[in-house]
């Protein structure tokens, strides 16, 4: 008797379920439509639950990571820190030295501002804690563990967030008790701002994780180390210039500039309130 | 199978919090991969573009571009495996 190895029943009859039938290839594609045209009204409604959902487990984890991280580190790093120690004792001398004349500094700067009749930076700063840093976030984005419910001071999207007095980004949505950041180092994302002691005008160019990029005439001359500053925002460092590909063959050079803050290993944010 | 991709679900969904970004996405393909209509990686894609995604040029100023590739992937890889695999 001859056997036949074809099955007895065709593909659809044995996994009926399994097929994706004309109709739920419609309904999928409706979906997409509805995502696509119907994303502000999902976020409105559902970003502030989810928001609040998530809140305990981030929190939960970014407790838990500090905990492990410092028993590593006590395991790992025992034997040096009476030399690490013998070492800050030394610097932190040499420091509160340095302090009292950046006080003097810092007092001639504000007497000389106000003589010249420059507008005073004013407002206290918020601290939020990170819970969650752009290696988590596929996105360049930060969420703070500050919002509505539990700051001292109005929050709202469009404040400016540093940290240690440079710019790292602006919220852009505030719930209760989370607030979500964007970089401005986000891919894409373009910033006026100014370069080195002239000044000069440039548009710097996000790529990502705290990295910008512009493009100049090969004539202008930048240095490795020279400052970007953003004039509208009362002139706050924004990032140092890293490198600078000067390609003979073109007529423009590239400039690659870093934020001096990395976003990877951030605990605490100021939130500039003006 | 039922057992199987309830683990699946939570393992995806605690990646979310506890794990990096890029990790979640890829456990999220293979959930599209492994098993058939899965739903729930579209789900959890919404959940991870409103936690975490802000619309950008990165993204050519998608909403939600999380959720709008898991769609596109569901489309295109449930026939596909079912070709494949049975």
């Amino acid at each position: 008797m001859k056997m036949s190895h074809r099955l007895d029943k065709s593909l659809s009859e044995r996994h009926p379920g399994f097929l994706m039938t004309p109709r739920r290839v419609w309904l999928l594609v409706l979906l997409f439509a509805l995502v696509l045209f119907g994303a502000p009204w999902l976020r409105l409604g559902l970003e502030s639950p989810v928001l609040k959902l998530s809140y305990p487990l981030l929190a939960f984890n970014r407790a838990w990571e500090k905990s492990a991280l410092s028993w590593g580190e006590y395991l790992q790093q025992q034997k040096t820190l009476v030399i690490n120690n013998q070492k800050l004792r030394t610097d932190n001398d040499y420091l509160k030295l340095k302090l009292l004349t950046a006080e003097q500094t810092v007092t001639d700067y504000r007497h000389l501002r106000a003589t010249l009749g420059a507008r005073e930076i004013q407002g206290k700063n918020l601290v939020a804690r990170v819970l969650v840093t752009p290696s988590r976030a596929t996105f360049d984005t930060l969420l703070i563990d500050l919002g509505h419910d539990n700051s001292s001071q109005i929050m709202a999207p469009g404040l400016l967030v540093g940290s240690g007095g440079v710019l790292l980004g602006q919220l852009v949505t505030v719930d209760n008790l989370i607030s979500k950041v964007k970089m401005f180092s986000s891919a894409g994302e373009k910033t006026a701002a100014v370069i080195g002691p002239d000044k000069l005008p440039v548009e710097l160019l996000g790529r990502g994780g705290g990295n910008f990029t512009t493009l100049l005439p090969r004539g202008v001359t930048v240095a490795i180390g020279d400052l970007a500053t953003v004039p509208i925002y009362d002139g706050r460092l924004l990032a140092v210039v890293g490198s600078v590909d000067n390609n003979p063959e073109e007529p423009l050079q590239t400039i690659y500039l870093r934020s001096p803050i990395n976003l990877f290993t951030l605990t605490w944010l100021e939130i500039y309130v003006h | 199978m039922f057992i199987k991709r309830l683990a699946a679900d939570l393992v995806i969904l605690f990646s979310l919090f506890f794990l990096p970004g890029w990790i979640s996405l890829i456990l999220g393909l293979l959930g599209f991969v492994y098993f058939h209509h899965y739903y729930e990686g579209v789900v959890m894609a919404l959940w991870f573009d409103l936690l975490y995604s802000l619309p950008g040029p990165a993204w050519f100023h998608l909403p939600l571009p999380v959720t709008l590739m898991a769609i596109v992937a569901l489309l295109i890889i449930t026939p596909v495996r079912y070709r494949l695999w049975y």
